[in-house]
């Protein structure tokens, strides 16, 4: 291969891929934001035209006034945090425990775990047992349903980690006296960080976003995350379904995840790349 | 007998309450829970502030989203969780659902089922007795029309759908969409022929197909005949070319707008059209009216909706029912006439003032008196709400006949009197 | 799975004597994450299969067994076979769909240059949107006033064409979105498998005369297996649980003709018929089992 050969290819790559990346990513963004800033009748033809008249300021107050849009925000937060948190902790505990047991129960458990990312969970039956524990309809409930089925890709892909990892410095930890908590927080957790990372990843991308089991686990505006806000938002039977303040709505509550993605982009890409997601 | 006993045990509970500054804990009142939709106008939340104020009881809201009121409702009510006063559903498809002979208050003997002509049409159960206590004017349905649209035309306001398809002729070939449809919002879609089949449905089918002397996809069961109706008006080209896709709102722009005629829906769609003409009554009356519509002969269809209707669950403790009680006499009684004049609605008992009205809002309560009144089949049979949305969807784009069509109503009736225990069934 | 510890830690561990080892016990590090998916995943997946075969509704505060009712009555009424090729046929053509366009990205971005790292995050993008909200975006964009009209329009004047309420178009278009949502994520993991091929390998195939598609498709594809067998599983089953996107675009309609299983689900639930529910729920179970085990097992055999 020739330097020109592999010149021309490049070009030609980079081309096609713009080409590619325009109407795939650049044209869908730029009709929500511009529409986003239309007035509704305008917004309503759905062109890629600027605003004749501009309306940010009253579009967006309404998405954060009658879109919920603030409190719904809150409870994505809350319950993002809380779950993350708890699976990963929890999920590193287990890895730790899986990738240095020969024991065949524990195999069982631990092949039961990770089919629990093939098998998607059953929604009615959850709502039967949150009944039974009245924790039903409640943040609570959502976010024990949320650890419980979200668990498994954190621990599958701890557990493979901590298999590759020699037990040897553990075992020296431990001759030294210290306890398996402190062997667990101090040794194993920051070995883990990397695949942790990815694995939070995964878990805030699919958590943040999840729909189907909000939709049933959590009742009235008060508990709304935010697509259910959005969803609340567009298909509300006293407002009309107004493409800018869907679109607006849209923005909204997109951005804090793709501003959080700004700032960690090299990371996140990278981890997902360079790390444990292979087969 | 028993309901006497109810009462004087009522009577008793509110005189005590009244009455009884001795003990602190009654001096306090009781609690009443109501489950009630979050979308409650400011007259029912102001309801429920005069029954506090009138009764010394607090009253505590357990908010049901209206988007997913039905399902939420019924969830939390399959989990065994009884409120005091529940804001529901008050027809018999609903009401069945509830299991209503042993969790709610039979509410056939009080007074205040006879001031209103409205339970021969609503809140009861298929046992025939009155579970649920309706204040709110019921929706209307009809057509809404384009006062210019028709004077062009010389045309009168259509009160069946035999003059609708027979106006189509005329508008169509004038390049103007007779009836909107909305097959974007989905239920809009559903709305024609169930309007339709209410029309056309005789006194005793209900009961003939309970009975299982009729099928919803017989040859002239009502459905299939305002089926067929469906799809002759949209074979003739009356309906709109994005009417898979368009939402009930772009109806009634339309409608305002003049580029159609006729959006048949119900009457709180009224603030809707107020929305198009930017907030402007006179400008909406002028341009746009509202009349009943039958199928062959003029009819006004109606049910009764969820807001301001209240069933009082029985919920074990004697003292907390005979205060559900006590807030439904309220809100049927004393508390009614302020009420109405509140909501700016009118009302559905006999001897209470009505309050002032956009000409749109009069033509709907002419349409009301005029009748004759039917309720809305589906909300009448045994899981007669069920599946029919689904249904007419796939009639609409051609992924079932007619026939077929009933057919699959048929199995979703069937179920409901399955999980009902109906003899027969 | 091949998480790699850093080759620092690995020398220092051969070297470090082995002096004894920590007992078995770490079992109860395990048991919380077992007590979590135990209650929130087994127990609902089991109690699944009693609920499906009883009349659960809020008919009668009673649940009874009832055998096959729930699945008579949804096939009565002519849901389930329609429910089920819909979810099918949605999952295909989303698992088509990412496969095909994320390896080809994936391929034309496999080197890790400052330009591909931009185009890899601008393909990410839209995995970090709701499905729901993609499904928004893409509504607009599918409109008959939208873009993508108004682009045919210009080849094809006054070109107007409902892409969400025609039957036959509908069920393409949710499907599409759903990959174009998730595209980015599965394109990072096959250019982490296209970059576990060693160059060399490339390189040796090139001076044996064969030319770019060849290479691909002898040397680079078999060593792909992993991750295309990881993506191909996870796209297609997660496409059979289709529901936000659906629910965002159409509903459901026009008709019957995007209703997946869940959004049935979702319906019935809303009904009250909480068994009926429950029998769409494992229908999903059964067919996520029938699809993966041989899947698996036939993708793994072609690995090399």
């Amino acid at each position: 291969m020739s330097m020109r050969r592999g010149q021309r290819w490049a070009i030609a790559r980079y081309v096609g891929l713009t080409l590619f990346a325009i109407p795939w990513v650049v044209v869908p963004i730029w009709m929500v934001v511009v529409n986003s800033f239309k007035m509704a009748g305008e917004a309503a033809n759905l062109t890629l035209d600027l605003p004749s008249i501009w309306s940010i300021a009253e579009n967006y107050t309404a998405v954060l006034v009658q879109g919920n849009y603030l409190r719904a925000l809150g409870n994505s937060l809350l319950i993002s945090g809380v779950t993350i948190f708890a699976v990963v902790l929890i999920g590193a505990a287990a890895a730790w425990g899986f990738g240095r047991s020969r024991s065949k129960a524990m195999q069982v458990a631990y092949y039961i775990i990770v089919l629990s990312i093939l098998i998607p969970p059953t929604l009615i039956p959850t709502i039967y047992l949150l009944r039974d524990m009245h924790i039903e309809g409640s943040t609570l409930g959502y976010i024990l349903v949320l650890i419980g089925t979200r668990m498994g890709i954190v621990v599958f892909l701890a557990t493979g980690f901590v298999r590759a990892l020699p037990p040897d410095m553990e075992d020296a930890a431990f001759i030294d006296g210290a306890s398996r908590l402190q062997i667990f927080f101090l040794i194993m957790l920051p070995l883990l960080t990397p695949v942790l990372f990815v694995g939070s990843i995964i878990l805030v991308i699919t958590v943040w976003g999840d729909f189907f089991f909000a939709t049933f686990l959590l009742p009235g505006s008060q508990r709304a995350t935010l697509p259910l806000a959005l969803y609340s938002f567009a298909t509300s039977s006293v407002q009309s379904f107004r493409w800018n303040l869907v679109f607006a709505h849209v923005v909204l509550s997109s951005l804090p995840l793709i501003v959080a993605y700004v700032f960690l982009q090299r990371r996140i890409v990278g981890g997902l790349t360079e790390g444990a997601l292979k087969g | 007998m028993i309901t006497k006993m109810q009462c004087a045990t009522a009577v008793a509970a509110v005189v005590g309450l009244a009455l009884g500054t001795s003990g602190a804990a009654q001096a306090e009142g009781l609690k009443l829970t109501v489950w009630h939709n979050t979308q409650d106008t400011p007259a029912v939340l102001g309801l429920y502030k005069a029954y506090e104020e009138h009764s010394g009881n607090t009253i505590e809201l357990v908010d049901i989203p209206a988007d997913d009121f039905q399902a939420t409702t019924l969830t939390k009510w399959a989990s065994g969780d009884r409120p005091d006063i529940l804001e529901y559903f008050p027809n018999l498809a609903n009401l069945d659902r509830l299991n209503p002979s042993q969790n709610l208050i039979d509410l056939s003997d009080e007074d205040f089922v006879g001031r209103s002509a409205i339970y021969d049409l609503g809140g009861r159960a298929s046992d025939g007795k009155v579970y649920a206590a309706i204040t709110t004017f019921p929706e209307t349905w009809g057509l809404y029309y384009n006062k210019q649209v028709l004077a062009d035309h010389e045309l009168e306001p259509a009160t069946t759908f035999e003059e609708v398809m027979a106006q189509c002729a005329v508008l169509s070939k004038a390049g103007i969409t007779t009836l909107h449809q909305a097959g974007g919002s989905s239920w809009p879609v559903y709305a024609t022929p169930l309007v339709y089949a209410s029309g056309v449905t005789e006194p005793g089918w209900v009961d003939d197909v309970i009975a299982q002397k009729a099928r919803f996809d017989d040859l002239d069961s009502p459905w299939v005949l305002a089926m067929q109706a469906w799809i002759d008006m949209k074979d003739a080209g009356c309906y709109n070319s994005d009417m898979t896709t368009a939402t009930f709102e772009q109806s009634t722009n339309a409608v305002y707008a003049g580029e159609a005629a006729y959006q048949m829906i119900h009457s709180n769609i009224a603030a809707v059209y107020l929305d198009a003409a930017g907030g402007d009554a006179d400008a909406l009356d002028a341009a746009v009216g509202f009349v009943g519509v039958g199928a062959t002969e003029p009819k006004t269809v109606m049910n009764a909706g969820p807001i301001g209707s209240f069933m009082a669950p029985k919920t074990g403790d004697d003292a907390q029912e005979a205060a559900a009680l006590d807030f439904i006499r309220f809100v049927t009684g004393e508390g009614y006439p302020d009420y109405i004049q509140a909501s700016g609605t009118f009302p559905i008992q006999d001897g209470v003032p009505a309050p002032d009205a956009s000409q749109l809002l009069k033509d709907i309560k002419a349409a009301y008196d005029k009748g004759p009144r039917v309720i809305l089949i589906n909300q009448n049979v045994p899981g007669g709400d069920g599946n029919g949305l689904q249904v007419v969807s796939e009639l609409s784009v051609g992924q079932l006949t007619p026939v077929e069509a009933g057919g699959q109503l048929q199995q979703g009736v069937a179920a409901a009197a399955q999980a009902l225990g109906l003899p027969g069934w | 799975m091949t998480g790699r510890p850093t080759s620092t830690l690995r020398d220092g561990a051969r070297t470090a004597p082995r002096r004894a080892r920590l007992k078995p016990t770490n079992i109860w590090f395990a048991l919380p994450a077992m007590a979590f998916v135990g209650l929130f995943f087994v127990v609902p997946l089991a109690l699944n299969l009693p609920l499906s075969f009883s009349s659960w509704t809020t008919y009668r505060s009673e649940i009874v067994w009832n055998g096959f009712s729930n699945f008579s009555l949804l096939h009565g009424q002519g849901y389930l076979i329609n429910a089920i090729w819909v979810t099918l046929a949605y999952s295909v053509v989303a698992m088509l769909v990412q496969n095909v366009v994320s390896l080809s990205l994936a391929y034309a971005l496999r080197d890790s240059t400052l330009l591909n790292g931009f185009f890899r995050s601008l393909f990410f993008l839209p995995v970090l949107i709701s499905p729901l909200a993609a499904g928004y975006v893409w509504r607009g964009i599918l409109d008959p006033a939208g873009p993508l009209n108004a682009f045919i329009s210009m080849f094809w004047p006054g070109f107007d064409f409902a892409w969400l309420g025609n039957i036959t178009t509908a069920l393409p278009a949710v499907a599409f979105v759903d990959a174009w949502k998730w595209i980015g994520l599965t394109t990072l993991v096959y250019i982490a498998g296209i970059n576990s091929v060693p160059r060399e390998v490339n390189e040796a195939a090139y001076i044996d005369g064969a030319n770019a598609w060849q290479a691909f498709w002898r040397v680079t594809f078999p060593m792909l297996a992993p991750a295309f067998t990881f993506n191909v599983v996870v796209t297609l089953i997660g496409a059979f649980s289709a529901f936000d996107v659906i629910q965002a675009m159409t509903g459901g309609g026009p008709g019957a003709a995007t209703r997946s299983i869940n959004v049935l689900l979702r319906i019935q639930w809303g009904l009250g018929n909480f068994g009926a529910g429950s029998a769409l729920g494992l229908i999903i179970t059964v067919m996520v089992i029938v699809a993966a085990v041989p899947l698996v097992a036939w993708l793994r055999r072609r690995e090399v």
